[in-house]
């Protein structure tokens, strides 16, 4: 009795399902001449936003069917998105990498069957790059040492600083403090990094953080937000003290950031033309397509914006 | 087949079956190819270990939340440590998830912590102590042979598929056919009941526990084969994945039920859920609310099951002692 | 005085619980020694005492008037949250989904300014859109008694998939500036408005759960919902609306949140479930439900709230914290459980 009770149920709910996912998944993507499957590392970001939006522009362009996936940081999803990728067969996967070195198995795989990859954003490591075709981004890296750059010439390269940082063991966070330092050490600057906090790439959470590191450090001269909105956030925590004199720094380029660069509130952000990175990585697939020949590495140039050229780059703030 | 659906796994068939049909129907020219079905097979048997761990310690009346980071610690020790030779590398992972599994139990039988928060603690403990291993850095193998545990093949046959299977038999032994798998079911089912009946409650559910943290360790070791690297964001959403799969397999919240094969088929049918939608290009804020539906809908199910269940039970024991 | 069970029969996979393991009850504790009682049904203040003491002598600047404003300040949206979890917890259920309602409580709010409304409107319609995922939690729970953990998780995914695709994960801002008084004004220019909202609250809540029979029903629900319902209580409709309050509660402080920075994203409120639902326990809100208070969970809110304050100020690395938060956490859950079972 109990047993056929609990059949009826299940059988109910497997028919509920099916309609669900067939009313959510709409029409399977006709095989399309050009098709470009993107495996982002974490889609709710919105310099990922940008990128999407930039890719989806091109696209249009050039008749692209795009689908995008998100692992939300995990290394794991990822390998299976871009196994899912494989099967649908497009012409051009693209993929924005968690982790350099657990995509290495599945860019080879991916290869194998005959599928060129893109790297996007984030790169894969030396031994991935034999699977690889081309690399569209700007580094982390780079955007840190851009920053470096620009607090060693705000500061004279003297220096409190502290660095609000996104969620601890992500990629992004080890490379922009990596190259932020390597900044200071080629200017031989005399900056000293008090803290590096986790604020999890959040507003509100880099508020609270900064207002504890100030408490704890009075004599904090720098921020290094990691992204604009922890920045912000930092911001806001200092002019909530009311302390002066200490100078804000971020990553991005976002419209936020770029407005409070003008209003004379933050000293920097390094811009990562996200928007300008999607576009690029439509115009390379197009060309592998084709069978064409792209350069290994297409670079994002990461612009410095500071207060003396926000008004010239402000069209480009997303 | 009566075998395989008696003892709450047919929801798990079904459930499975339903999603097969759904994408072998609308997403065929994809689905269906044995390519992708070898994908499905290797991606949910790197997850399997731990749902069967997991469905060991509900048949005990527990739950464990700790899995994830149990096994993403296990994959940065295995990556870790193979400098010192991969075997030592495996055995360490294993061990540790032992540890990590008998951590668990002491503090639910000693502490008399209930497993909910005691298991959320140690979930916490562990995270910090793999931030502090892996330095916040992606640390990756050097050991290329070691590869082939998770990404290799016999025949058409995904190596992880066949480490699942084999864990798959022995495990549905040892709760069908051993004193102390019965024992666990006797436990979830009625604590009281089972201490009255001579079974030591607490060494059971400590055992309970060692099981599913070496199982997470499994999953980490398989994991750590097959991406050759490890990084602080492994596991993150296993506790919930694992939860959900032994939960449409016919496992319950309050114990006593369940059973392995039903686990393996929860995670057969999420597997290909995922797999489904990523074929069909679905937007990820749908596949995140057709989860959730699915998610509300199995427990709401299992719980209406349970009540009507019992409410006849209630019923024929009035009719026969009135 | 509240109802305390003195003895648990321990059923594993303890959420379900209700309806089939009554607790053995008896009012006050006259065996138990005075000491025992006082650590016993105090163990989060001796904690918070103990901290603030170590804080004190190890930070020269965790005294300070302007820190203990900002612990305040930061633990004060926690706090709300909290105080309807804890109302849950006392009825044996859990909230999982508040963490998503916060994101998409201040979403409506922002859109609705977007859209032209007032500041009165747009807020009404965050809140109310938190109490309707509060009322899709009750309604699941209460008539298919369900477990209200993988429920409301599930819920709390939907809640997120909303938030998704209505910001398509941009960065959305207030467009109405006197919204921001709401997270950043001060009462007097010295407390901020959301920790006055916080302690109110919980008087308010407090008077409620020991003054009125709503507030006694939920204890009877937690204790043994089967004899409530026998007495002729209105448990479900009291569960239901207590699930509806709790969805409220969130959407306060989701608003809260987004005053307090101007802006809001879809994750905007990640964590704060497990959170809310530690501080409430450490407070001694049992899991067991039939157990809690108001004042109780600020207090665990605050040891939350300094712990995480010291462990900045002490300049205890990354890793340091997550384990030291994780030891603390289970040396308190511990020490509770050793006490009760004295």
């Amino acid at each position: 009795m109990i047993v056929s009770l609990r059949y009826g149920r299940a059988f109910c709910a497997s028919l509920a399902f099916s309609t669900l996912v067939l009313m959510a998944g709409g029409a399977v993507a006709a095989d399309g001449p050009f098709s470009i499957c993107v495996v982002h590392n974490n889609a709710d970001h919105p310099s990922i936003t940008a990128i999407v939006k930039g890719m989806n522009d091109e696209g249009k362009i050039y008749g692209a069917n795009i689908t995008y996936f998100d692992p939300a940081f995990d290394p794991q999803k990822q390998v299976s998105m871009v196994e899912d990728c494989i099967a649908r067969k497009p012409s051009v996967i693209v993929v924005n990498a968690v982790d350099p070195a657990a995509v290495v198995q599945v860019l080879k795989k991916a290869s194998e069957a005959g599928f060129p990859v893109v790297m996007q954003n984030a790169d894969t490591n030396d031994a991935g790059h034999a699977f690889t075709k081309t690399f569209v981004g700007s580094q982390s890296y780079d955007q840190g040492y851009a920053v470096g750059q620009m607090i060693v010439k705000a500061t004279g390269g003297k220096g409190n600083l502290v660095m609000i940082t996104g969620k601890p063991g992500q990629f992004d966070v080890v490379q922009r403090a990596n190259g932020a330092k390597a900044a200071f050490a080629d200017a031989k600057a005399d900056i000293k990094i008090l803290a590096e906090e986790p604020a999890d790439w959040s507003k509100d959470k880099a508020l609270t953080v900064m207002q504890d590191l100030l408490t704890r450090y009075p004599d904090i001269n720098i921020v290094f937000g990691q992204d604009d909105p922890m920045a912000l956030g930092a911001l806001q925590a200092i002019k909530a003290q009311g302390v002066e004199g200490i100078k804000v720094f971020g990553v991005n380029g976002n419209k936020d950031a770029c407005n409070a660069i003008k209003a004379g509130d933050m000293y920097g952000t390094a811009m990562q033309l996200s928007y300008m990175v999607g576009v690029y990585t439509v115009r390379a697939a197009y060309d592998i397509y084709k069978g064409r020949q792209v350069p290994t590495k297409m670079l994002a140039p990461t612009a410095p914006v500071t207060p003396d050229n926000v008004a010239a780059l402000y069209s480009q703030c997303w | 087949m009566k075998r395989l659906l008696s003892g709450g796994s047919q929801t798990a068939v079904l459930v499975a079956a339903a999603i097969f049909v759904t994408f072998a129907i609308s997403a065929n020219e994809y689905f269906l190819t044995l390519g992708n079905l070898e994908n499905v097979a290797r991606q949910i048997s790197l997850d399997a270990p731990l749902v069967f761990g997991q469905a060991v310690v509900l048949i005990a009346g527990g739950i464990d939340i700790s899995v994830g980071s149990t096994m993403a610690m296990a994959a940065g020790l295995t990556v870790g440590l193979q400098p010192f030779g991969t075997p030592v590398a495996v055995v360490a992972a294993l061990a540790f998830g032992a540890t990590i599994g008998a951590f668990n139990g002491f503090l639910v039988t000693k502490g008399r912590i209930v497993p909910f928060v005691a298991t959320l603690g140690t979930m916490s403990v562990v995270r910090g102590l793999l931030l502090t291993y892996t330095k916040q850095q992606p640390i990756s193998g050097i050991d290329d042979a070691f590869t082939w545990w998770g990404g290799g093949s016999v025949g058409i046959v995904p190596m992880p598929l066949l480490i699942t299977l084999a864990l798959l038999v022995g495990l549905a032994i040892f709760l069908r056919r051993t004193r102390a798998g019965r024992n666990l079911y006797a436990i979830g089912g009625g604590r009281e009941a089972a201490y009255l009946a001579g079974i030591s409650v607490g060494r059971h559910q400590f055992l309970a526990y060692v099981i599913s943290g070496t199982l997470a360790a499994v999953s980490g070791v398989l994991l750590a084969s097959r991406l050759n690297s490890a990084t602080v964001q492994l596991g993150n959403d296993s506790a919930l994945l694992s939860i959900s799969a032994a939960l449409i397999g016919g496992a319950s919240l309050l114990g006593g039920r369940g059973r392995i094969v039903g686990a393996f088929l929860g995670v057969l049918a999420l597997g290909m859920l995922t797999n489904g939608m990523n074929l069909l290009g679905t937007d990820t804020y749908y596949q995140i609310a057709v989860r959730a539906s699915i998610l509300i809908a199995v427990v709401a199910i299992d719980a209406f099951s349970i009540t009507v269940a019992r409410r006849r039970l209630a019923a024929a024991a009035a009719g026969l002692n009135p | 005085m509240t109802v305390t069970p003195s003895k648990e029969i321990e059923t594993a996979g303890n959420a379900g619980r209700q309806g089939f393991a009554v607790p053995f009850v008896y009012l006050g504790q006259g065996r138990s020694g005075v000491v025992i009682r006082v650590l016993r049904n105090h163990t989060a203040l001796i904690l918070l005492v103990a901290l603030v003491i170590v804080g004190g002598l190890l930070s020269n600047v965790f005294l300070t008037p302007r820190n203990l404003l900002n612990i305040m300040w930061a633990v004060s949206i926690l706090g709300i949250i909290a105080l309807g979890q804890t109302m849950l917890l006392i009825t044996c259920n859990f909230d999982m989904s508040v963490a998503f309602v916060v994101g998409l409580a201040g979403i409506i709010t922002v859109l609705a300014q977007i859209a032209g409304l007032d500041l009165v409107t747009s807020m009404a319609f965050g809140l109310a859109g938190g109490m309707a995922i509060g009322l899709v939690n009750g309604l699941l729970v209460v008539y298919t008694r369900a477990n209200p953990f993988l429920i409301t998780l599930g819920t709390a995914l939907l809640a997120y998939s909303a938030s998704l695709a209505l910001t398509h994960s941009q960065t959305l801002y207030a467009t109405i500036p006197d919204f921001n008084i709401l997270g950043r004004g001060r009462l007097f220019g010295v407390v901020h408005y959301s920790v006055v909202l916080a302690v109110v609250l919980a008087l308010a809540l407090e008077f409620v759960l020991r003054r009125t029979t709503f507030g006694r029903t939920l204890y009877v629900i937690g204790l043994n919902e089967t004899a409530g319902r026998m007495s002729g209580l209105p448990t479900r409709r009291v569960k239901l609306i207590t699930f509806v309050l709790c969805g409220g509660t969130a959407a306060l402080a989701g608003l809260i949140m987004t005053a307090r920075t101007g802006s809001t994203v879809a994750s905007a409120g990640a964590g704060m479930e497990f959170d809310s639902i530690i501080a409430a326990v450490l407070g001694g809100t049992s899991l067991f439900g039939g157990q809690g208070g108001a004042l109780r969970t600020l207090v665990g809110v605050l040891v939350l709230g300094v712990l995480n304050n010291l462990l900045i100020l002490l300049s205890v690395p990354i890793e340091g914290q997550q384990i030291a938060k994780g030891l603390v956490f289970l040396a308190v859950v511990w020490a509770d459980s050793v006490l009760r079972n004295q």
